[in-house]
């Protein structure tokens, strides 16, 4: 009797146990994403005639945890990010633009990721997750200010491009170039 | 660790040829839209605010003053100065002098964009 009680509380504690190496690549790639974009917040702007346009370093983050934790956790990650970026630099009013433009970008991210992968490289899929990005943002850019921005898409699409290309090799080169080992199996 | 997946993205190219289709295809798109709108010749200036529209010849010489921020247009340029707002982004962008080319300022609404000559047309009908 006594044994079976046992048991029975066993099960229960590792069902909800935590895994703690997921909890802890998550904070750990959340705190480095929120580094990456305040060290980015102190240098020049890369384009001197459009001081919006950054690479996005911080977006390296959601897609390495897309990678290697899987979508729900890469939400999680994205979401965090936005929140505590808010929070950090002050800027909660860019909540509105940067957390339906992060959540499409990063679904659209998975959608590819999911089906495509292979075909088409991490790179490709973060150029188009930075396109949509872009896309989500400049919609909610006319929603707010009822204003028709849309002359800026393609100055904007350019930017990102090249920002999704960037963040994406990046996020690749991080995947490929750590050893099995760092993840946790030899 | 979704180490299946892991192995999948070692084992990817940083490039593939559908890389290069997806990417000639937005560029040619991004290169189509940005000719539309770059050809027409610049000619009017219109400044959109959440209580104020109104259109300016861009080859007058003015000063607008809103509630949040100063338009400047001279000399077949527009530049703003002025704006009471932290990020000052509106103010960085400097001056700009061609059709389709705009200085936004999200914190206090105000959109300032060249339009050209067939955007006119459209803009007034």
């Amino acid at each position: 009797m006594d044994k079976m009680l046992d048991c029975a509380v066993t099960v229960e504690n590792s069902e909800r146990r935590i895994d703690t190496r997921r909890l802890a690549v998550i904070a750990l790639l959340t705190a480095v994403s929120l580094v990456a974009s305040f060290i980015e917040s102190l240098l020049p702007p890369l384009i001197p005639i459009a001081p919006g346009a950054k690479l996005g370093l911080g977006n390296i983050a959601p897609l390495v945890a897309l990678i290697i934790l899987g979508v729900g956790d890469a939400f999680i990650v994205t979401i965090l990010k936005c929140l505590l970026g808010a929070f950090i630099t002050g800027g909660v009013s860019g909540l509105m633009y940067s957390v339906p433009a992060s959540i499409a970008a990063l679904a659209v991210e998975a959608l590819l990721y999911k089906l495509v992968l292979g075909k088409m490289s991490v790179t490709a899929i973060s150029l188009i997750g930075a396109i949509v990005f872009n896309v989500v943002q400049l919609f909610v850019a006319c929603m707010v200010t009822g204003v028709d921005l849309w002359l800026l898409l393609p100055l904007l699409s350019a930017a990102g491009i090249i920002a999704g290309t960037f963040t994406g090799l990046l996020a690749y080169t991080i995947v490929k170039k750590l050893p099995m080992s760092v993840f946790g199996r030899r | 660790m979704n180490f299946d997946s892991i192995k999948k993205v070692k084992r990817s190219k940083p490039f593939t040829v559908v890389d290069g289709i997806v990417i000639a295809v937005v560029v040619a798109a991004i290169a189509i839209c940005l000719a539309l709108v770059y050809t027409k010749k610049a000619s009017v200036v219109r400044i959109t605010a959440p209580d104020f529209e109104r259109e300016y010849d861009l080859s007058s010489s003015t000063v607008i003053e809103l509630e949040h921020l100063t338009v400047h247009i001279e000399g077949g340029a527009v530049w703003v100065t002025d704006a009471d707002c932290p990020d000052k982004t509106c103010v960085a962008v400097g001056k700009i002098d061609r059709a389709g080319q705009s200085i936004v300022c999200l914190p206090s609404g105000v959109v300032v964009t060249i339009l050209g000559e067939g955007d006119l047309q459209a803009g007034i009908g």
